[in-house]
């Protein structure tokens, strides 16, 4: 199997190990969801879904984040996994 | 014997006496309690038509037919009725308005039966029969009520026999673990009609099961992946390398990178072109139930994506979709669940390490 850049430095590419390691392993109850993203310049950065009514920034998480800005996502609806069902649910949000 | 510009000339002025006349008679009918004064009147199958003029529904110019054939050269003017008068039927008295089914001055009126006309919406290209079957298709389990989308071919990368396979979720190839290995798949299922073993493309070779918390867990169970394969033993019913409504893709594997502007062609919203806004995302709950009986695994190292113009990227049905970069046209994710703000898709190189399988 072959992994292959669509362009770009490998650096653009892959995120940085320490950014990794921090996604894979912090968490936090206010936290709904954590991952990797990136900042509009570009830079690699953790995305961040806290629980409905929680003052942003998390401060745990911003002691923790060392040189990684966040950005913070409103929480939304369940992800459903969900087939269609002709004529019951093609109209219905997914 | 008329004309066609004869008749066409005339015909707006017929459908106005054969309008009034029709006013005329009905009024005239609902008077003395006689409901079929003409040979016109509705007979069984529009018994509804009360009327004369309900049981004409259109007028036009065209040729006689006589006997159920056509007498070519023979312009009429025509009057389309629901149902004609059968011959068992007494035939009605003359009035204005039967006349004018036989004649309209010098020009002669034809009366043709034409039921009601039934629109039948195509479906699209991504729901229909389409052999041989490219990516992007509606497909399903045989005998299961519900579709979703085949994403697009793979194969085991070290056989020496080249084993092709349909890649799509576990929830639309296993129906979220239930269903057992061998279960045929076809293409299109149940939304055009009820499939038949003819339209059998592949059997399902295996699945990734999805774990859900039970009572006993200390912490929800993770998955990375929602993902199945079919075996295609005829390869000449599918078609390589393409997906339905995009056209050519790189069978390479890239990396999910955030900002990547990507498409996909799905079985539900076709093809829809979004961003990824996270990759690695931990944490993420999906719902396979329903709303009133939800049935939640959590997934980690998940990719989610935006849709343009906050339009959603993907619906119910699309799940089993390839997510391919837009610009280098690589297949980088497998879509398969969203909540209509956003899509989440898991990573297509940790999907095929689960099979062994690149895509072909």
């Amino acid at each position: 199997m072959t992994a292959t850049p669509p362009g770009g430095n490998d650096d653009q590419i892959t995120p940085p190990g320490d950014l990794l390691q921090l996604v894979t392993t912090y968490r936090h109850p206010d936290l709904l969801e954590i991952g990797i993203t990136k900042t509009k310049h570009g830079a690699w950065a953790v995305l961040a879904t806290l629980r409905p009514g929680v003052a942003r920034p998390l401060a745990a998480l911003d002691a923790a984040r060392g040189r990684f800005e966040v950005v913070y996502e409103d929480p939304e609806p369940i992800q459903l996994g969900w087939p269609a069902t002709p004529r019951q649910t093609d109209d219905e949000e997914p | 014997m008329a004309t066609f510009s004869e008749c066409l000339e005339a015909l707006s002025t017929f459908r106005n006496v054969l309008q009034h006349h029709s006013m005329l008679e009905t009024a005239e009918d609902k008077r003395s309690g006689f409901m079929m004064s003409t040979r016109f009147a509705a007979l069984a199958p529009a018994a509804s038509a009360r009327t004369p003029l309900t049981n004409i529904h259109a007028t036009g110019v065209g040729v006689r037919i006589r006997d159920g054939k056509i007498v070519p050269d023979e312009h009429v003017l025509k009057v389309y009725v629901f149902a004609k008068l059968t011959k068992s039927m007494p035939m009605p008295k003359s009035t204005p308005l039967s006349d004018l089914m036989r004649h309209f001055g010098k020009l002669p009126v034809d009366v043709e039966e034409m039921p009601v006309q039934l629109a039948h919406q195509t479906p699209p290209p991504n729901q229909q029969r389409n052999r041989p079957i490219p990516g992007g298709m509606q497909a399903t389990p045989i005998n299961q009520y519900y579709v979703g989308t085949l994403g697009c071919y793979v194969q085991r990368e070290a056989e020496a026999e080249q084993q092709i396979f349909a890649l799509s979720n576990n929830h639309v190839l296993a129906n979220v673990n239930t269903l057992p290995i061998g279960t045929p798949i076809v293409q299109p299922g149940t939304a055009i009609g009820n499939a038949t073993h003819a339209d059998v493309f592949a059997t399902l070779a295996a699945f990734v099961p999805i774990q859900f918390p039970t009572a006993t867990d200390t912490a929800p169970p993770a998955n990375e992946i929602d993902a199945a394969i079919a075996a295609v033993p005829d390869t000449s019913l599918i078609k390589l390398g393409t997906i339905e409504g995009i056209g050519q893709y790189k069978p390479v594997l890239a990396t999910p990178v955030p900002h990547m502007r990507v498409v996909k062609s799905g079985r539900t919203t076709a093809v829809t072109h979004g961003t990824i806004t996270g990759t690695h995302i931990q944490g993420v709950q999906v719902n396979y139930g329903s709303q009133s009986q939800p049935r939640i695994a959590t997934f980690n190292n998940v990719i989610r994506i935006r849709g343009d113009q906050n339009n959603p990227f993907s619906s119910p049905g699309d799940s089993g979709s390839v997510i391919l970069h837009q610009e280098t046209w690589q297949p980088v994710a497998l879509l398969f669940a969203g909540n209509g703000i956003s899509t989440t898709a898991c990573d297509m190189g940790a999907v095929c390490r689960a099979f062994g399988v690149v895509p072909a």
